[in-house]
Protein backbone atom coordinates (compact mmCIF):
# COMPACT_ATOMS: atom_id res chain seq x y z
CA UNK A 1 0.00 0.00 0.00
CA UNK A 2 1.68 3.14 -1.15
CA UNK A 3 1.76 6.01 1.18
CA UNK A 4 -0.67 8.73 0.53
CA UNK A 5 -0.32 12.11 1.29
CA UNK A 6 -3.33 13.54 3.46
CA UNK A 7 -4.44 16.84 1.24
CA UNK A 8 -6.00 18.50 4.80
CA UNK A 9 -2.67 19.07 5.86
CA UNK A 10 -2.87 20.90 9.16
CA UNK A 11 0.80 21.97 9.79
CA UNK A 12 0.17 24.53 7.43
CA UNK A 13 1.02 27.96 9.67
CA UNK A 14 1.27 26.97 12.69
CA UNK A 15 2.37 28.92 15.19
CA UNK A 16 4.90 27.20 17.49
CA UNK A 17 4.40 28.55 20.88
CA UNK A 18 2.13 25.95 20.93
CA UNK A 19 0.97 23.93 23.58
CA UNK A 20 2.56 19.96 24.87
CA UNK A 21 -0.62 19.05 23.58
CA UNK A 22 -0.39 20.46 19.74
CA UNK A 23 3.28 19.06 19.93
CA UNK A 24 1.84 15.19 20.73
CA UNK A 25 -0.73 15.79 18.07
CA UNK A 26 1.99 16.42 15.84
CA UNK A 27 3.90 13.29 16.70
CA UNK A 28 1.50 11.31 16.13
CA UNK A 29 0.77 12.62 12.30
CA UNK A 30 4.28 12.60 11.25
CA UNK A 31 6.34 9.90 13.70
CA UNK A 32 5.54 6.35 11.13
CA UNK A 33 6.52 8.95 7.76
CA UNK A 34 9.32 10.07 9.65
CA UNK A 35 10.65 7.04 10.71
CA UNK A 36 9.51 5.06 7.77
CA UNK A 37 12.11 8.00 6.15
CA UNK A 38 14.78 7.64 7.73
CA UNK A 39 14.72 3.78 7.97
CA UNK A 40 14.87 3.81 4.32
CA UNK A 41 17.57 6.26 3.89
CA UNK A 42 19.46 4.30 6.67
CA UNK A 43 18.26 0.79 6.23
CA UNK A 44 18.75 0.47 10.15
CA UNK A 45 16.29 0.06 12.77
CA UNK A 46 18.20 1.31 15.29
CA UNK A 47 19.40 4.35 13.52
CA UNK A 48 16.22 5.23 12.38
CA UNK A 49 15.29 5.30 15.85
CA UNK A 50 17.46 7.77 17.04
CA UNK A 51 17.02 10.25 14.02
CA UNK A 52 13.49 9.97 14.71
CA UNK A 53 13.94 10.94 18.61
CA UNK A 54 16.06 14.12 17.66
CA UNK A 55 13.54 15.03 14.90
CA UNK A 56 10.79 15.11 17.39
CA UNK A 57 13.03 16.49 20.01
CA UNK A 58 13.69 19.55 17.91
CA UNK A 59 10.94 19.97 17.01
CA UNK A 60 9.77 20.51 21.20
CA UNK A 61 12.48 22.43 21.73
CA UNK A 62 11.40 24.89 18.35
CA UNK A 63 8.10 25.21 19.80
CA UNK A 64 9.51 25.97 23.22
CA UNK A 65 11.59 28.26 21.95
CA UNK A 66 8.48 30.29 19.63
CA UNK A 67 10.07 29.60 16.33
CA UNK A 68 7.93 30.16 13.58
CA UNK A 69 7.35 27.12 11.25
CA UNK A 70 5.51 28.03 7.99
CA UNK A 71 5.19 23.93 7.10
CA UNK A 72 5.66 21.42 9.95
CA UNK A 73 5.58 18.36 7.33
CA UNK A 74 8.45 19.98 5.46
CA UNK A 75 10.30 20.82 8.70
CA UNK A 76 10.38 17.47 9.71
CA UNK A 77 11.79 16.04 6.55
CA UNK A 78 14.22 18.94 6.16
CA UNK A 79 15.78 18.01 9.35
CA UNK A 80 15.21 14.16 9.44
CA UNK A 81 17.30 14.24 6.01
CA UNK A 82 19.48 16.31 7.56
CA UNK A 83 19.99 14.27 10.09
CA UNK A 84 20.45 11.18 8.24
CA UNK A 85 22.95 12.63 6.02
CA UNK A 86 25.06 13.45 9.12
CA UNK A 87 24.90 10.04 10.21
CA UNK A 88 25.79 8.31 7.19
CA UNK A 89 28.71 10.75 6.18
CA UNK A 90 29.71 9.79 10.40
CA UNK A 91 29.20 6.41 10.27
CA UNK A 92 32.79 4.39 10.57
CA UNK A 93 31.95 2.00 7.33
CA UNK A 94 28.82 1.26 5.25
CA UNK A 95 26.65 -1.41 6.45
CA UNK A 96 26.65 -4.50 4.34
CA UNK A 97 23.87 -4.13 2.21
CA UNK A 98 22.65 -7.89 3.05
CA UNK A 99 22.61 -6.38 7.06
CA UNK A 100 20.16 -3.64 5.81
CA UNK A 101 18.46 -6.11 3.86
CA UNK A 102 18.35 -8.23 6.97
CA UNK A 103 17.06 -5.33 9.09
CA UNK A 104 14.79 -3.76 6.68
CA UNK A 105 12.81 -7.38 6.33
CA UNK A 106 13.11 -7.80 9.90
CA UNK A 107 10.67 -4.39 9.76
CA UNK A 108 8.29 -5.73 7.21
CA UNK A 109 8.52 -9.92 7.49
CA UNK A 110 5.50 -9.79 4.47
CA UNK A 111 7.96 -8.69 1.65
CA UNK A 112 8.60 -11.06 -1.18
CA UNK A 113 11.50 -11.47 -3.19
CA UNK A 114 10.65 -8.51 -5.80
CA UNK A 115 10.60 -6.35 -2.85
CA UNK A 116 13.48 -7.68 -1.34
CA UNK A 117 15.87 -6.41 -4.35
CA UNK A 118 13.88 -3.32 -4.60
CA UNK A 119 15.06 -2.63 -1.26
CA UNK A 120 18.53 -3.87 -1.96
CA UNK A 121 18.52 -1.75 -4.86
CA UNK A 122 17.40 1.62 -3.20
CA UNK A 123 19.92 1.07 -0.16
CA UNK A 124 23.23 0.86 -2.81
CA UNK A 125 21.60 3.99 -4.52
CA UNK A 126 23.35 6.96 -3.99
CA UNK A 127 22.09 9.53 -1.11
CA UNK A 128 21.03 12.24 -3.78
CA UNK A 129 18.69 9.47 -5.77
CA UNK A 130 17.85 7.88 -2.83
CA UNK A 131 16.53 10.58 -1.33
CA UNK A 132 14.35 11.99 -4.15
CA UNK A 133 12.85 8.81 -4.73
CA UNK A 134 11.95 7.61 -1.13
CA UNK A 135 10.06 11.03 -0.99
CA UNK A 136 8.66 10.82 -4.32
CA UNK A 137 7.58 6.94 -4.18
CA UNK A 138 7.14 6.07 -0.57
CA UNK A 139 6.13 9.37 0.80
CA UNK A 140 4.38 10.50 -2.25
CA UNK A 141 5.23 14.24 -1.84
CA UNK A 142 5.23 16.52 -4.96
CA UNK A 143 8.41 18.15 -7.20
CA UNK A 144 7.38 21.29 -5.35
CA UNK A 145 7.63 20.14 -2.06
CA UNK A 146 10.84 17.67 -2.87
CA UNK A 147 13.01 20.69 -4.27
CA UNK A 148 11.82 22.05 -0.06
CA UNK A 149 13.03 19.37 1.38
CA UNK A 150 16.42 19.03 -0.90
CA UNK A 151 16.77 22.97 -1.48
CA UNK A 152 16.81 22.47 -5.31
CA UNK A 153 14.93 23.06 -7.93
CA UNK A 154 12.03 21.17 -9.80
CA UNK A 155 13.45 20.20 -13.08
CA UNK A 156 16.38 19.38 -10.84
CA UNK A 157 13.89 17.08 -8.92
CA UNK A 158 12.97 15.47 -11.86
CA UNK A 159 16.04 14.74 -13.86
CA UNK A 160 17.43 13.24 -10.46
CA UNK A 161 14.07 11.24 -10.34
CA UNK A 162 15.02 10.21 -13.59
CA UNK A 163 18.50 8.76 -13.14
CA UNK A 164 17.21 7.46 -10.05
CA UNK A 165 14.83 5.18 -11.68
CA UNK A 166 17.76 4.61 -14.64
CA UNK A 167 19.95 3.28 -12.14
CA UNK A 168 17.25 1.07 -10.13
CA UNK A 169 16.40 -0.27 -13.01
CA UNK A 170 20.26 -1.14 -14.27
CA UNK A 171 20.20 -2.68 -10.46
CA UNK A 172 17.14 -4.91 -10.51
CA UNK A 173 18.37 -6.37 -13.74
CA UNK A 174 21.99 -7.19 -13.06
CA UNK A 175 20.47 -8.58 -9.38
CA UNK B 1 14.19 15.87 -28.14
CA UNK B 2 16.31 12.79 -27.59
CA UNK B 3 15.47 9.57 -25.95
CA UNK B 4 17.00 10.33 -22.89
CA UNK B 5 14.60 13.29 -22.39
CA UNK B 6 11.94 11.66 -23.22
CA UNK B 7 12.46 9.39 -20.49
CA UNK B 8 12.60 11.86 -18.60
CA UNK B 9 9.41 12.22 -19.74
CA UNK B 10 8.60 9.02 -18.72
CA UNK B 11 9.48 9.49 -15.25
CA UNK B 12 7.66 12.62 -14.90
CA UNK B 13 4.52 10.82 -15.86
CA UNK B 14 4.91 8.10 -13.79
CA UNK B 15 4.92 10.81 -11.13
CA UNK B 16 2.26 13.02 -12.46
CA UNK B 17 4.23 15.54 -12.77
CA UNK B 18 3.74 16.10 -16.63
CA UNK B 19 2.13 18.64 -18.77
CA UNK B 20 -0.01 18.19 -21.12
CA UNK B 21 2.00 19.36 -24.47
CA UNK B 22 4.67 16.94 -23.31
CA UNK B 23 2.52 13.91 -22.78
CA UNK B 24 1.36 14.26 -26.84
CA UNK B 25 4.82 14.30 -27.21
CA UNK B 26 5.59 11.62 -25.05
CA UNK B 27 2.91 9.07 -26.45
CA UNK B 28 4.09 10.00 -30.19
CA UNK B 29 7.44 9.35 -29.25
CA UNK B 30 6.81 5.76 -27.46
CA UNK B 31 4.76 4.93 -30.97
CA UNK B 32 7.45 4.78 -32.93
CA UNK B 33 10.60 4.01 -30.02
CA UNK B 34 10.57 0.41 -28.67
CA UNK B 35 13.25 1.07 -26.48
CA UNK B 36 11.50 3.78 -24.09
CA UNK B 37 8.83 2.10 -24.56
CA UNK B 38 10.19 -0.93 -22.92
CA UNK B 39 12.25 1.98 -20.44
CA UNK B 40 7.99 3.27 -19.87
CA UNK B 41 6.98 -0.44 -18.89
CA UNK B 42 9.93 -1.76 -16.22
CA UNK B 43 9.31 2.33 -14.78
CA UNK B 44 5.48 1.64 -14.61
CA UNK B 45 6.36 -1.62 -12.61
CA UNK B 46 9.13 -0.60 -10.41
CA UNK B 47 6.49 2.31 -9.41
CA UNK B 48 3.65 -0.79 -8.86
CA UNK B 49 6.27 -2.50 -6.83
CA UNK B 50 7.16 0.38 -4.76
CA UNK B 51 3.36 1.31 -3.76
CA UNK B 52 3.19 -2.29 -2.65
CA UNK B 53 5.35 -1.29 0.16
CA UNK B 54 4.28 -1.19 3.60
CA UNK B 55 5.00 2.18 5.29
CA UNK B 56 6.62 1.19 8.51
CA UNK B 57 5.76 1.80 11.55
CA UNK B 58 7.77 3.53 14.11
CA UNK B 59 8.16 1.00 17.10
CA UNK B 60 6.47 1.47 20.41
CA UNK B 61 9.84 1.87 22.17
CA UNK B 62 10.87 4.46 20.08
CA UNK B 63 7.36 6.18 20.49
CA UNK B 64 8.11 6.15 24.54
CA UNK B 65 11.54 7.17 24.74
CA UNK B 66 10.59 10.09 22.27
CA UNK B 67 7.42 10.88 24.51
CA UNK B 68 8.84 10.63 28.12
CA UNK B 69 12.00 12.85 26.41
CA UNK B 70 9.26 15.60 25.60
CA UNK B 71 7.57 15.03 28.74
CA UNK B 72 10.84 15.89 30.62
CA UNK B 73 11.63 18.81 28.65
CA UNK B 74 8.12 20.14 29.62
CA UNK B 75 9.62 21.54 33.12
CA UNK B 76 7.90 23.79 35.17
CA UNK B 77 9.26 26.45 34.06
CA UNK B 78 8.02 25.89 30.39
CA UNK B 79 5.11 24.92 31.80
CA UNK B 80 4.65 28.47 33.35
CA UNK B 81 5.62 30.48 30.29
CA UNK B 82 5.06 28.33 27.74
CA UNK B 83 2.78 25.49 28.32
CA UNK B 84 -0.96 25.45 29.57
CA UNK B 85 -0.47 27.98 32.47
CA UNK B 86 1.33 30.49 30.53
CA UNK B 87 1.51 34.10 32.24
CA UNK B 88 0.73 36.71 29.79
CA UNK B 89 3.55 38.35 28.89
CA UNK B 90 2.27 42.14 30.00
CA UNK B 91 1.95 40.62 33.54
CA UNK B 92 5.48 39.05 33.81
CA UNK B 93 6.91 42.50 32.72
CA UNK B 94 4.57 43.97 35.44
CA UNK B 95 5.91 42.33 38.02
CA UNK B 96 9.12 42.32 37.15
CA UNK B 97 9.27 46.24 37.04
CA UNK B 98 7.18 46.01 40.71
CA UNK B 99 9.95 43.84 42.25
CA UNK B 100 12.68 46.48 41.23
CA UNK B 101 10.59 49.16 42.46
CA UNK B 102 9.92 47.40 45.34
CA UNK B 103 14.06 46.79 45.73
CA UNK B 104 15.03 50.49 45.21
CA UNK B 105 12.52 51.91 47.57
CA UNK B 106 13.25 49.41 50.44
CA UNK B 107 17.14 51.40 50.34
CA UNK B 108 15.62 54.62 50.99
CA UNK B 109 14.03 55.79 54.50
CA UNK B 110 10.80 57.49 55.31
CA UNK B 111 12.40 60.74 55.61
CA UNK B 112 13.70 60.54 52.41
CA UNK B 113 17.52 59.81 53.40
CA UNK B 114 19.57 56.88 51.59
CA UNK B 115 20.93 54.19 53.63
CA UNK B 116 24.46 55.95 53.21
CA UNK B 117 23.37 58.94 55.24
CA UNK B 118 22.95 56.70 57.86
CA UNK B 119 26.48 55.67 58.22
CA UNK B 120 28.19 59.23 57.83
CA UNK B 121 30.00 59.98 61.13
CA UNK B 122 30.48 62.94 62.63
CA UNK B 123 33.08 64.60 64.60
CA UNK B 124 31.75 64.27 67.31
CA UNK B 125 32.04 60.78 67.07
CA UNK B 126 34.87 60.23 65.65
CA UNK B 127 36.48 60.64 69.13
CA UNK B 128 39.48 58.51 70.35
CA UNK B 129 38.75 55.30 71.67
CA UNK B 130 40.54 56.28 74.66
CA UNK B 131 38.55 58.82 75.81
CA UNK B 132 34.96 56.60 76.17
CA UNK B 133 36.97 53.87 78.33
CA UNK B 134 35.38 53.98 81.46
CA UNK B 135 37.81 53.12 84.43
CA UNK B 136 37.07 51.30 87.39
CA UNK B 137 37.03 54.37 89.26
CA UNK B 138 34.29 56.01 86.67
CA UNK B 139 31.88 53.32 87.17
CA UNK B 140 31.93 53.54 90.90
CA UNK B 141 31.55 57.49 90.69
CA UNK B 142 28.65 57.16 88.45
CA UNK B 143 27.11 54.62 90.86
CA UNK B 144 27.61 56.58 93.88
CA UNK B 145 27.17 60.84 93.09
CA UNK B 146 24.96 60.29 90.39
CA UNK B 147 27.38 62.04 88.36
CA UNK B 148 29.50 61.05 85.02
CA UNK B 149 33.67 61.56 84.44
CA UNK B 150 34.54 65.22 83.25
CA UNK B 151 36.19 63.76 79.94
CA UNK B 152 32.66 62.10 78.70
Amino acid sequence: MAVKVKTEDRSKIVETSSNHQQFTELFHLYKDRTYDFALRMLGDAHAAGDVSQEVFLKLYLSQSNHDRIADVKSWLFIVARNLCLNHIRNRSKQIPLEQLEGQLVESNPAVDTRQRALRLALASLESPYREALILKVYQGFSYREIAEILGRTVPSVRSTLFKARSMLRDKMENQ
Amino acid sequence: MNCEQYRELISARVDGEIESEELDALEAHLEQCPECAAFARQVKQLQELAADSPLVLMPSEVEEVILSRSNRQQSLWRRLFSGHYRIPRPLAWAAALLLVFLSVNSLISRDGSTPSEHFIITPEDSQPVQHIVLTRADIVQTYTTGSTPAEL
